[in-house]
Formats: C-alpha cells, sequence, structure tokens
C-alpha cells in the first residue's frame, strides 16, 4: 500500500512538474511576444501602450533589467525625467554590467545639467568596458562640460579610432577641436563630413556654424546657425551661438531679439 | 439549348482555323529579319575585330557611332565608364574671368560659378579665386594666373577619382584632401612638370619664363619631370627650369605658432589714437625672419598690413580703424625660402566714442506698509555697468536692467548713469512722478 502510494505520490508530483514547466513555458513566450510588441508600440509613438506592456512584462519577470531600461526610455520621451532615471537605475542595479542602460541613464544626467554624476557614472562603466566607444564619446562630452578639452579630445578621438565614422563623433571631436581653438581647418573637415551623413541634423548644423564663427567667416557662420535655430528654436546652445555672432559682427539688434525670443519660449 | 442531365460536348483545345496572312506582310516580315540579322552581325563585326579591313563598314559604324576611330578611342580610354563631375567657384574677388569649353572669349566670373572639364580661369593683378572641386579639394588661385581645368573623371566602377588642372603662367595654392577611394588623385600640370597628389597643402608658381617652383607645406607629391620622378616632402621646395630639369631640392622652415591675442579676440578704445596690439607667436628657430599679414578677409586678398623680415616674434600694430582683421606669419630663411603662413586668427578693433543710450521704462510706484517704493527699469547698450542714484545695478545680456528705490518721495529723483566698455558716459536725469 505504501509502496503503491509512494509511486502515485512520485506520479502525481512528476505531472503537476510537467504542468508548471509547460505553462511556465506558455507565460514565458506571452512575456517574449509583450516584450517585442511593447518595443514595436513604443518605435512607432504609442509610448502609453508600450508603457503598459513593459510594466506587464516586468511584473512577470522583475529580474529583468531590459524591460526597466526601455521603459526608461519611454518616460525618457515623455518628459517623465525622475521615473525615468529610476528604471535606468534599476536596470543597472539588476545587472551594472548593462551598457546600454549607464550610457542611457549618462546621457539623462547630461541633459539634467548633472554633469558630474554623468562622468562618474561613465567612468564606472570604463572598468568593465574600457574599449567602448558610446562611453568614451559620453566621457568627451563630460570633459567638454567640466572645460576639460584636451581631455575630451582625446576621448572622441578614441571613439573614432574604435567605431569609425560615426558622425556623432565626429560632429563632438570637431566641436572639441572648434573649443580649443586649434585644428580648425580640421573641425571644418569632420563638421562637414558629419553633417553630410545627416544634413538635417540641427545639432550638426549647430556645429558648423560654430566652426565658421571661430574661422572668422561669419556670412557662413549666420547661415549655419540660423538654420540650426529654425529646427530647434528651443535649443539654448544654439540660440546663445547665434547671439554671440551677431554681437561680434557689430548686430546687436538681432542679438537682442533673439534673446528676447528666447526668453518668451 | 441543353437539358438538364445531358451531357456537355466537350470543345476541342484548339480551335483550328484557316487563317489567311496577306503576302505583302510575309514579304515585310522576311525583309525584317533580315535587316535584323546583318546589322547584328556588322555590329559583332564591328566591335570584334575593329573593323581593321573593312573601311566602308568602318566609316558606317562611325556615322551611326557604334565604333570610334582609333585615335579616338585613345583620347577617351574608359569613356564608357567615366562619370565627370563638377567644381565651383566658391570665392572672386577682383579681376577674374572664365572661358567655358564651349565659348571663344573671357567672361567675368561670378561665384558659386560651376566649373567643367575644359573651363579655364584667369585672374588679372589684385584678382583671387578659389575653386571647390567636388571631393573637398580646394585650389586658390592668385593674381595674374591662367588655369584649365583639364579633367574631372569618376569611374563609374572603381569611384577612382582622376583631377588634373594645367598651369600656364600661374600662382596657385591647393589643399588637397585625403582621397576616400584608394588610386584618386588631384594632378597639376605645368609646362615642363607634372605633381601627383593625393593628401598635401601645396603652392606651384610658373613664370613667364615657364620655369615652375613648387612648394610642398604638408603630405608629399610625385613630381615628374621628363623621365625622371623625385618625391617631394612636407617642408621642401624644388625649382624646375624650363629645360625640364630639376634644381636642388632645398629645406622650408615651418608655419610659425600664433601666440596671441587668443582668437576672436576683440579690442576696445576710445580714439584711433590710442589703438595699439600686440601680435605675437612662436617659432623654435633662431635665425630666421618672419613676414606677417593682417587682412580684412579670410583670404587674406585685402592686405591692410605686411611686414617681412622682422627679426622678433612679435609685433606692434597701431592705427587699425574698427573692423574685424586676420592676421597670419610665415618664417623666411637666411637663404629667402619662405615656409607655409601659420593659420590665422582674428581680432576685432571697436574704436567707440558714442556714449551708451539709456531708454528709461514709465516708473513703476509701489505702495508697501503705507511707504512708496519706485520701480526704475530701462535699457542701454549690452555689456554696458548701470548705476542707479550710485547705486551699481546688473543688467542682463541685452542691457536691460531694473532697480528698486525704496521709500520715495515727491520731489524725488532718479539719475542712471551708463558706462560702456571703452569708458563713454552717459547720465540721465528723471524726476520719480509722485502725488
Amino acid at each position: 500500500m505504501s509502496s503503491d502510494f509512494k509511486k502515485y505520490a512520485a506520479l502525481f508530483l512528476l505531472c503537476l512538474l510537467s504542468t508548471g514547466c509547460s505553462l511556465s513555458g506558455m507565460g514565458d513566450e506571452k512575456v517574449d511576444r509583450l516584450f517585442t510588441e511593447a518595443g514595436q508600440l513604443s518605435s512607432g509613438g504609442q509610448l502609453l501602450q508600450a508603457e503598459q506592456k513593459y510594466i506587464w512584462v516586468i511584473q512577470h519577470r522583475p529580474m529583468n533589467p531590459r524591460p526597466y531600461n526601455n521603459l526608461g526610455n519611454i518616460y525618457s520621451k515623455k518628459g517623465e525625467i525622475d521615473k525615468a532615471r529610476m528604471h535606468y537605475k534599476k536596470a543597472l542595479e539588476l545587472n551594472s554590467g548593462y551598457l546600454i542602460a549607464r550610457i542611457n541613464l549618462a546621457v539623462l544626467l547630461l541633459r539634467q545639467e548633472e554633469t558630474e554624476n554623468a562622468f562618474r557614472l561613465l567612468q564606472e562603466g570604463m572598468k568593465e568596458y574600457p574599449e567602448s566607444a558610446e562611453l568614451h564619446n559620453g566621457l568627451g562630452i563630460c570633459e567638454v562640460r567640466r572645460g576639460n578639452i584636451q581631455k575630451a579630445i582625446q576621448h572622441f578621438r578614441k571613439a573614432i579610432d574604435i567605431q569609425g565614422s560615426n558622425p556623432m563623433f565626429y560632429n563632438n571631436l570637431a566641436y572639441a577641436y572648434t573649443e580649443s581653438n586649434e585644428f580648425l581647418n580640421e573641425a571644418l573637415k569632420l563638421s562637414k563630413d558629419a553633417l553630410k551623413a545627416e544634413p538635417q541634423n540641427a545639432i550638426f548644423l549647430d556645429t558648423l556654424g560654430w566652426v565658421y564663427y571661430k574661422k572668422g567667416i561669419f556670412d557662413q557662420s549666420v547661415e549655419y546657425l540660423r538654420k540650426a535655430l529654425d529646427m530647434k528654436p528651443g535649443e539654448d546652445s544654439i540660440r546663445s551661438h547665434l547671439v554671440t555672432v551677431y554681437r561680434w559682427i557689430g548686430e546687436d539688434e538681432k542679438a537682442v531679439n533673439l534673446i528676447k525670443e528666447g526668453a518668451h519660449m | 439549348m441543353i437539358k438538364k442531365g445531358m451531357k456537355r460536348l466537350k470543345k476541342p483545345m484548339i480551335d483550328w482555323k484557316m487563317v489567311r496572312i496577306p503576302r505583302i506582310m510575309v514579304r515585310v516580315f522576311i525583309i525584317f529579319l533580315m535587316a535584323v540579322v546583318l546589322a547584328a552581325f556588322i555590329t559583332s563585326l564591328l566591335k570584334n575585330n575593329g573593323g581593321e579591313h573593312l573601311t566602308f563598314l568602318k566609316k558606317l559604324g562611325s556615322f551611326f557611332g557604334i565604333q570610334k576611330s582609333r585615335i579616338e578611342k585613345q583620347e577617351e580610354p574608359d569613356s564608357n565608364v567615366m562619370d565627370i563631375y563638377f567644381a565651383r567657384l566658391v570665392y572672386v574677388k577682383g579681376d577674374v574671368t572664365v572661358k567655358t569649353k564651349k565659348d571663344l572669349r573671357f567672361e567675368k566670373a561670378e561665384k558659386d560659378q560651376i566649373l567643367n572639364e575644359g573651363d579655364s580661369i584667369r585672374t588679372f593683378s589684385g584678382g583671387y579665386a578659389e575653386v571647390l572641386f567636388d571631393e573637398g579639394n580646394r585650389l586658390t588661385i592668385k593674381p595674374d594666373s591662367l588655369v584649365v581645368i583639364h579633367d574631372m573623371k569618376e569611374n563609374r566602377l572603381t569611384k577612382i577619382r582622376k583631377s588634373s588642372i594645367n598651369l600656364l603662367e600661374s600662382d596657385v595654392e591647393a589643399v588637397v584632401r585625403r582621397p576616400k577611394i584608394e588610386g584618386s588623385e588631384f594632378v597639376i600640370i605645368t609646362p615642363t612638370a607634372l605633381a601627383k597628389i593625393s593628401e598635401a597643402k601645396v603652392a606651384v608658381q610658373v613664370s613667364k619664363g615657364q620655369d615652375s617652383k613648387l612648394k610642398v607645406f604638408s603630405g608629399a607629391v610625385n613630381l615628374q619631370v621628363g623621365d625622371e620622378s623625385v618625391e617631394v616632402e612636407r617642408n621642401q621646395s624644388v625649382d624646375i627650369s624650363k629645360e625640364s630639369k630639376i634644381e636642388k631640392i632645398k629645406d622650408l622652415p615651418s608655419a610659425p605658432k600664433l601666440a596671441g591675442p587668443a582668437n576672436l579676440t576683440e579690442f576696445f578704445f576710445k580714439n584711433l589714437t590710442d589703438m595699439k596690439v600686440v601680435l605675437q607667436w612662436g617659432n623654435t628657430r633662431t635665425d630666421i625672419t618672419y613676414r606677417i599679414q593682417v587682412a580684412m578677409d579670410p583670404y587674406f586678398t585685402d592686405l591692410v598690413i605686411v611686414r617681412t623680415g622682422l627679426s622678433e616674434k612679435g609685433v606692434v600694430v597701431q592705427g587699425l580703424r574698427s573692423g574685424i582683421y586676420y592676421w597670419r606669419v610665415s618664417s623666411i630663411t637666411p637663404e629667402g625660402m619662405e615656409g607655409d603662413f601659420s593659420d590665422y586668427s582674428v581680432f576685432k578693433i571697436t574704436i567707440d566714442q558714442t556714449p551708451p543710450d539709456i531708454v528709461l521704462d514709465d516708473v513703476l510706484l509701489l505702495k508697501v506698509a503705507g511707504k512708496v517704493n519706485a520701480q526704475i527699469s530701462g535699457q542701454t547698450e549690452p555689456d554696458a555697468s548701470v548705476m542707479i542714484n550710485d547705486n551699481p545695478v546688473i543688467c542682463d545680456k541685452t542691457g536691460r536692467f531694473k532697480y528698486v528705490l525704496s521709500q520715495v518721495s515727491s520731489g524725488d529723483g532718479v539719475t542712471v548713469v551708463a558706462i560702456d566698455k571703452v569708458g563713454n558716459r552717459n547720465i540721465l536725469k528723471k524726476a520719480i512722478p509722485i502725488q
């Protein structure tokens, strides 16, 4: 009797286990499907639906850092900075080697003018990924903000060495050269190459305009900065560059109007 | 009518019928067929053996454009796979003319004019032109030069580009960028030499007597003179005689580095007589003299100061009027070899005798706990410093200022003083309107 009972119990447990496995497999499939769908919705601009799906995924797979990172991206796009920050941090807590989340968080911090925090975060990443072009690029941006232009140049050069012709890295190196007041011809070349790759990039237009300013070619400078500002009227750095150029060429009235226009935005 | 239940009769697959084709059509068709076969045969014959022995067919082929004569073939070896690209005149100053391949005479050059193969550019005294090639190479043509654009071709398959220019009596500078496709080159042809450049900054002069001088400031150039070929390296100069002989290759001094003032420095002076700016540069060599140029444009065509034989690494510049100035320096060896100019730097002179404007807004009276405060606001020149009733006031970037005078009473006034960067002062007094 007891041996029969044991047999039945074993059989019952086996059945239970196999059912559980198959059920959990079905759950995995659903989670994967929803994760993919959320990604598609997010890239299609349907942020709310994507957000809901990612939340569901996180509830069912709380130890996976990817949905946290992707949800952080959605919050970042929606302008919910604190939530974005929290989710990126959670992703990093779950996996400190998750490079994308680290870079996303650093970008967010840079946007919030928290240069030192971004710098520390990226430097931590360098311990694990010393050959990451993205990390070097991020550190270069931090160094520009910290006023260490020569260090920034080294980072941008390294990023280009690692990843080759990336227009963003070209643009950033051009900007760093411009800020150093050295290699202006090289800056012009790099900036033009970046803009050739992405002609509608306002940041690249701004850099080229700024290079022309530093080279004393003011008509071209105004042309590119104006284009950049028309594309991104809310970008203070572009406005400030154009104000500087107008001031330099003695067009104070235009400079003042630009400042006033910016104050009303 | 077919009744239900009855079997349908099966239709034959092909419904044979007698079709009569008119005889004339058959004849036309046969003639057309023969013509096609004959044309195909002639074409294949011409393409395969060049039609050496078939003079008539050769002429016929030439007429229809199937085959070109041997001479034509030699002139255009790869014309079937070559794309022609363009160049553009990005800067024109003074007397510059262009003759296109089709035209018989030179016409006034226009900025942004497109240049094609076979076009000629002529600069006269005081005339400057800058040509930008599609691949980013730049050619600066100095006064009294005649340049012909010889080649601007890109191989459609390999994307290798060949650009070449012919220099007659000329003085030019070329900045050739590293080619994107290995094997691309920029060639400068003088009456006695041919310089192949892949990435370099060079200056080439061709004299009236057909002597040439090539200076390489960066990169390296392969120079072919007659059967001789030499590699001219960075900071080297070579003279080529009109008899197509290479004279000795000489070293050029490197360009000095500008030390100060920093690029885009702005200087303010109250009077022209006060205007004094010190321009400084650095160099490790001690046995050389310097040439400095100060110009009103980045192309250095509108020169306002040129001084040579300077032994010091600095110079005091005086008497410049309000404006933006560009300056650069070159080194000259005791043997008279002049190297490349430094990168240029920009500075601005402002001679300002005008006091800053002050525009006051209406005074705003604020009653607080039975006392009256007056808010004074207005606008002055950006960067001017402002004092209101002897109290310093901070202006914003646009020159706007705001200050609150506390506990004002009837008969009180406000005095606004604005002082610009040069020290020009403006004073505005106004009564505070308290009823």
